[in-house]
């Protein structure tokens, strides 16, 4: 995820709301999306550190799964997008998290990696990978043939 | 010198006959995750009807790869917390 362009504009709100887009092979790529599969599971990752460390471990997302049960699904009702998720979650955990939700889950800002994974005794470490490249595209049609349809400036990057 | 698949002269139209001596793999993409930086890949192409063989090498690209390590200087707070997230339970701990 991290290594997608798009990830750094694109936020995990929007993604969800583009959804419609990924039948357009051209969308899918790294430069114009990013999987809010992924960004959600990183973001529901951070956001259990952070309500588990407000509660002394007492609380976790689980608990705020089990509130949007009791409150929402239970009683038939619905729930308003990442607002009472939002909402919810405060509840679990007692305190505000207006701001991870605004500039992670609906905006694109970096995540705060080191900062929460601290909170869990984790640490986030980066290696330097070299992989090789085909330096050009190829599209295989109905019948079998591959043809070029795009080669790289060069790619030796 | 190196030679890119540009530089070999590969260009777009051109339809891909045979790839280092055998058949096409089935997806290239998935094909070039397992190759190396550097290697000599061989192709049978078709342009203009004519047919001719290119050899070029496959380029590189540097990546971040992330990792997730359990930092051994952490504090027993943090420890309680990691075994939780990790074990999926939830206990809170115990006063000092």
């Amino acid at each position: 995820m991290e290594a997608r362009p798009a990830n750094r504009w694109q936020s995990a709100e929007q993604s969800s709301l583009d959804a419609w887009l990924e039948k357009y092979p051209l969308y899918n790529g790294p430069d114009d999306s990013v999987s809010y599969y992924t960004k959600g599971q990183v973001l529901g990752d951070l956001l259990d550190i952070l309500i588990r460390d407000r509660t002394n471990n007492a609380k976790s997302l689980d608990d705020v799964l089990r509130g949007l049960n009791t409150d929402f699904a239970k009683q038939e009702k619905t729930y308003r997008d990442s607002l009472d998720i939002r909402l919810e979650a405060e509840k679990t955990a007692g305190g505000s998290f207006e701001e991870f939700f605004r500039d992670y889950v609906a905006a694109a800002e970096p995540l705060p990696y080191k900062h929460v994974l601290a909170l869990a005794g984790l640490d986030l470490r980066t290696i330097e990978h070299k992989k090789a490249l085909l330096g050009f595209s190829a599209e295989r049609d109905s019948s079998g043939t591959v043809t070029v349809r795009g080669v790289d400036d060069g790619s030796f990057r | 010198m190196e030679v890119s698949a540009d530089g070999a002269g590969l260009r777009p139209g051109d339809v891909i006959l045979n790839w280092n001596d055998g058949d096409l793999p089935r997806s290239l993409a998935r094909w070039v995750r397992e190759r190396q930086p550097g290697e000599t890949v061989k192709v049978r192409i078709r342009r203009d009807e004519k047919e001719r063989t290119l050899e070029f090498k496959l380029g590189e690209e540097k990546e971040l790869l992330y990792q997730v390590a359990e930092d051994s200087h952490a504090s027993e707070r943090a420890r309680h917390i990691r075994e939780g997230l990790l074990h999926g339970v939830t206990q809170t701990v115990a006063p000092q």
